[in-house]
């Protein structure tokens, strides 16, 4: 990985990076709430430690398949379209796009072949998002994993507006935004390579999780780090477990913390939207 | 001396029509007025069968028992079946008992596949008894729905950690389980749940004290009264101070969906509970509201 792409990933795996993370505790602080603060801070690793696990593997059982998915269509998008150079400033939708093609001095039949396999694939990009849609029952998740893609996606327009024309336009059609799809075609477009993109999602789940254990005064910053670096050394086996699943594969494996973090509206107080 | 059958595959269809001319029912829910139903096609072949009694309820909602020969499903079963209503009626699928799933030591895996059918304004609940996946079962379950804007259904999907005599807590090898629901031929609900032991965690670890599973699907315009009912329960915020209880979880979600402009509305509500008799707690508020209409309670006597 060039200097470039490593600072472009440290970028967009920051916690700085303004896509709403911090609000979602995906079910942790639901579980804390459930089981109590004193109880989960009783030092009962082996208690919380399963917590923590379980919502890495769910994560990853749902989520990579999908995000696979969409990372491998965008990059058939990016290789469709390596060579026109348009002005990305005006386009709002593929028909924008379209536009834009036309106004290119390549050859017309090619730009039509093309075209039809451009909107092939947005509509696989379409397809993905309204099946993220129907497995995200839960009301919670569904939620959380539509404002988390619109922010990603926002904020990816703005810092990078000349990523592969496809990839902005096909971003721009997606009916319900869901974070996985989002975040595979934007590492898509971005040039960074699959295992990278796998990898780093988990890596914000558990970023995520560290910091909701801190800001719920469940750990302190030092043991946290500590806790951290325990789940980092699962990401790798868990990655390499569900990165061979194809899309319809997405499933949840353990239901005990997602069943909680659809609690997450009931509670009297809160600290997280999910 | 007990033995095991071989596995089987096993078919079944049965088709629940209005009878023409036949009196409707009269329901407090004005879009839930059912015409008399009949069977009018049922096959099936060993070792599945479905089992249609007279007798079973007043009304008229059909009430349909789906069975397999043996007590269960041995290891290698391949079961696939299919149930369709008819427009204008009302069909209840359960079971007589917990469907047991074998162990599958010498094969690989068992499957069930049922396929569901709503007519325009029909009903169809599917209340079964619990799935008890005994040790080394690897039980693949998918349940697909076709439905129109109109239709109403209740699908319950529950299962028991184990045989709890022999001390099985969730020692099965995988319990896959996939619940499909199309409306007008468009995916409007896709829940897979797939239960692996994984080398980080174990499905009994993950379960912790937790002994019952289930989930529930609530569709259509006519079932606005059970989803309200339901959601008035356990989607209520709680006070401060209020204790967790910590044998039962039950979470729920209000659904909407819209396809081809016609909205669909209902809930999704998923339980996990440490034994049947805090499990019972649940499925009574499912069913009671429903008693009316099915024309009895299909849990009575068994919970």
């Amino acid at each position: 990985m060039d200097a470039n792409q490593l600072l472009m990933l440290l970028q967009l795996t920051d916690s700085a990076f303004p896509t709403g993370g911090f609000v979602h505790s995906l079910g942790l602080e639901s579980f804390v709430q459930y089981f109590g603060n004193k109880q989960v801070k009783k030092a009962d690793d082996k208690r919380l430690n399963d917590a923590l696990i379980s919502i890495l593997e769910n994560s990853a059982s749902f989520n990579l398949p999908l995000i696979k998915s969409a990372y491998i269509t965008a990059s058939r998008l990016v290789q469709l379209h390596r060579r026109p150079s348009i002005d990305n400033t005006n386009v709002r939708s593929c028909k924008d796009m379209v536009i834009g093609l036309e106004q290119t001095n390549i050859d017309k039949e090619s730009i039509q072949v093309n075209l039809i396999k451009t909107y092939d694939l947005t509509d696989e990009l379409v397809h993905m998002d309204k099946l993220c849609e129907a497995m995200s029952t839960s009301h919670t998740v569904r939620r959380a994993s539509s404002r988390q893609g619109k922010a990603f996606r926002e904020v990816s327009l703005m810092l990078y507006p000349d990523m592969d024309l496809a990839i902005l336009s096909a971003l721009k059609d997606l009916p319900h935004c869901h974070y996985p799809v989002i975040y595979g075609a934007v590492f898509a477009g971005l040039g960074q390579d699959l295992d990278t993109t796998l990898t780093s999602f988990m890596f914000g789940i558990t970023r995520s999780l560290i910091t909701t254990l801190v800001k719920l005064d469940v750990v302190g910053t030092l043991e946290g780090q500590r806790i951290q670096l325990n789940l980092q050394n699962a990401i790798p086996d868990i990655v390499e477990r569900n990165k061979c699943k194809v899309l319809t594969h997405a499933c949840l494996r353990f239901p005990l913390v997602d069943i909680l973090q659809n609690l997450q509206d009931t509670f009297f107080t809160k600290l997280f939207y999910s | 001396m007990f033995r095991e059958r071989n596995p089987t595959t096993g078919e079944g269809y049965i088709e629940v029509q209005a009878v023409q001319g036949g009196d409707e029912a009269e329901g407090k829910n004005r879009e839930l007025t059912f015409n008399k139903a009949n069977v009018v096609s049922r096959r099936h072949t060993y070792p599945f069968h479905f089992h249609v009694p007279e007798y079973a309820n007043s009304g008229h909602c059909k009430w349909i028992y789906s069975m397999s020969y043996g007590g269960g499903l041995v290891g290698g079963d391949t079961i696939s079946a299919t149930v369709k209503v008819g427009p204008g009626c009302a069909a209840l699928v359960s079971t007589q008992e917990s469907t047991k799933v074998y162990h599958c030591n010498y094969s690989g895996e068992t499957t069930q596949t049922t396929s569901y059918d709503i007519g325009d304004g029909s009903l169809l609940c599917v209340l079964p008894d619990a799935t008890v996946c005994y040790k080394d079962a690897n039980f693949n379950q998918t349940q697909v729905v076709q439905m129109r804007p109109s239709s109403n259904l209740v699908l319950l999907d529950w299962m028991l950690s184990g045989r709890l005599a022999l001390d099985e807590f969730w020692a099965f090898k995988r319990y896959k389980n996939s619940i499909e629901v199309y409306v007008s031929d468009e995916l409007i609900i896709k829940d897979c749940t797939d239960l692996a032991d994984t080398p980080q965690l174990t499905v009994s670890q993950g379960m912790r004290h937790f002994h019952v599973y289930g989930t529930l699907f609530v569709l259509g315009p006519g079932l606005h009264f059970l989803a309200e009912h339901l959601l008035g329960i356990y989607a209520r915020k709680k006070n401060y101070n209020d204790a967790h209880d910590q044998d039962l979880i039950v979470s729920i979600s209000p659904t909407q969906y819209t396809v081809n402009g016609d909205l669909i509305s209902g809930c999704y509500l998923r339980f996990l509970a440490s034994d049947m008799k805090n499990a019972a707690k649940v499925i009574q508020e499912i069913t009671s509201p429903l008693i009316e209409i099915l024309g009895g309670d299909p849990f009575e006597r068994k919970l």
